[in-house]
């Protein structure tokens, strides 16, 4: 009986071990999986923290800072609003009471609303931008402003009709009048986002030109032997060319942009934003080049 | 061929082998019973599971206590080290103005609304 026993027992305590271990092997995995989740979500929080001031950098002024304020205030209002017009919507085509419809008539004036407030701040910000850009040519510049302008005088018309809608004829009517209006947003839109890229890119290339320019009257004054001279002449030479070639890149981009009207919805306005790929790399090399001459 | 033995008064004075068996003696002598010893893999597993709190608690001492990002004040200059000279840092500024103007990014897009809303 003892011998069983103790047969028993020394089974029972391998039984113990081996449920530790498996226990052991649980809680690890267990911990490397939220400890990678941990990981991931502090990653994630600092790209959106970055992407979010990257955002926010091209928007300097005041002015500008408070319409990105209450756009933000206004889109998150939108988002409320846009799930409230997809619940009744789904309830009323469930149901087909004169309940639902009631409700779902209310809910898509209100996210109709909100959309043209959203779209309204959105135009006054672009607007706003594109004044104090530096980059693009002054007439260039009027034009498109006056364009968002008119958009903003547009969708400020179509909100108000919005708000005078009472029925689903009225509502119907709203979503004919928007598919109009939406032709304009999406064409003036990325037409000046485009013009926006490319002025902000201009804005680099030019300093970047008067930053040589007084790098030169820096080498003057340290009277450089004519080797060193030579030197500097070559290195000066590669930049210009490397400047030069970015701004034939940047004026003809722009051409394209406002005069031949190349940029009329997302597509477009992606694929120049593309094109001008090489020109930002070239200002890259501008810059590292800037820093190798004060180096020299 | 037979390898038992056939004397049979001998098997008569043999007592039953399985009647007792407290008397069946050990053949070695008996050796006081040491207390076993933890096996490694316990030992193993318990440094794992430690290791992997301590981990658990540094990752959570390193997370930001308030991860929401909130508006940054406009700064209309950039920082720029002291021992930088003019012209490095009108470079510097440059440079940073050269990686917000990133065309790729696309962080201009038009707002993310439904531009299809409609009842029926």
């Amino acid at each position: 009986m003892k011998l069983l026993n103790s047969l028993g027992l020394e089974s029972y305590k391998r039984n113990m071990h081996k449920k530790l271990l498996a226990l052991a092997i649980c809680v690890c995995t267990f911990g490397f999986v939220f400890s990678v989740q941990a990981q991931e979500s502090v990653i994630g929080t600092q790209l959106k923290v970055s992407s979010d001031t990257i955002f926010l950098k091209r928007f300097r002024s005041e002015r500008t800072q408070e319409l990105v304020q209450l756009y933000q205030a206004q889109i998150e209002q939108y988002r409320l609003y846009e799930d409230q017009y997809i619940t009744a919507k789904a309830e009323h085509k469930k149901l087909q009471t004169l309940s639902s419809l009631e409700q779902a008539v209310q809910a898509t004036q209100r996210v109709m609303k909100s959309r043209a407030q959203v779209l309204i701040t959105y135009f006054e910000l672009l607007q706003a931008s594109v004044d104090e850009s530096q980059g693009i040519e002054l007439v260039t510049k009027q034009r498109i402003s006056d364009e968002l302008t008119e958009e903003v005088n547009l969708l400020k018309a179509h909100l108000g009709r919005i708000e005078a809608a009472q029925d689903r004829d009225s509502l119907q009517v709203m979503t004919d009048e928007f598919e109009l209006i939406n032709e304009n947003i999406q064409l003036r839109g990325y037409r000046a986002l485009a013009l926006l890229s490319i002025s902000e890119l201009q804005t680099v290339h030019d300093k970047s030109k008067l930053v040589l320019s007084d790098i030169q009257a820096y080498h003057k004054t340290s009277s450089p032997s004519a080797q060193t001279q030579a030197r500097y002449n070559r290195a000066y030479l590669e930049t210009e060319r490397a400047l030069l070639s970015a701004n034939a890149t940047l004026q003809k981009t722009a051409e394209e942009v406002a005069v031949d009207d190349r940029v009329t919805d997302r597509d477009s306005y992606t694929n120049t934003m593309n094109k001008l790929q090489p020109t930002f790399s070239q200002l890259k090399q501008v810059l590292g080049f800037l820093e190798e001459l004060l180096r020299i | 061929m037979n390898q038992y033995n056939q004397d049979q008064t001998v098997f008569a004075n043999q007592e039953p082998l399985l009647e007792d068996l407290e008397k069946v003696q050990s053949p070695l002598p008996e050796q006081p019973v040491e207390p076993k010893k933890p096996p490694k893999l316990l030992f193993i597993a318990a440094a794992a599971v430690l290791v992997l709190v301590a981990s658990l608690a540094i990752i959570f001492l390193l997370q930001p206590k308030n991860p929401v990002a909130t508006l940054p004040t406009p700064s209309p200059q950039t920082e720029i080290p002291v021992e930088l000279t003019p012209l490095e840092a009108r470079i510097s500024s440059l440079e940073e103005d050269l990686d917000s103007a990133d065309p790729t990014r696309l962080p201009f897009l038009l707002p993310p609304v439904d531009y299809e809303i409609v009842l029926d």
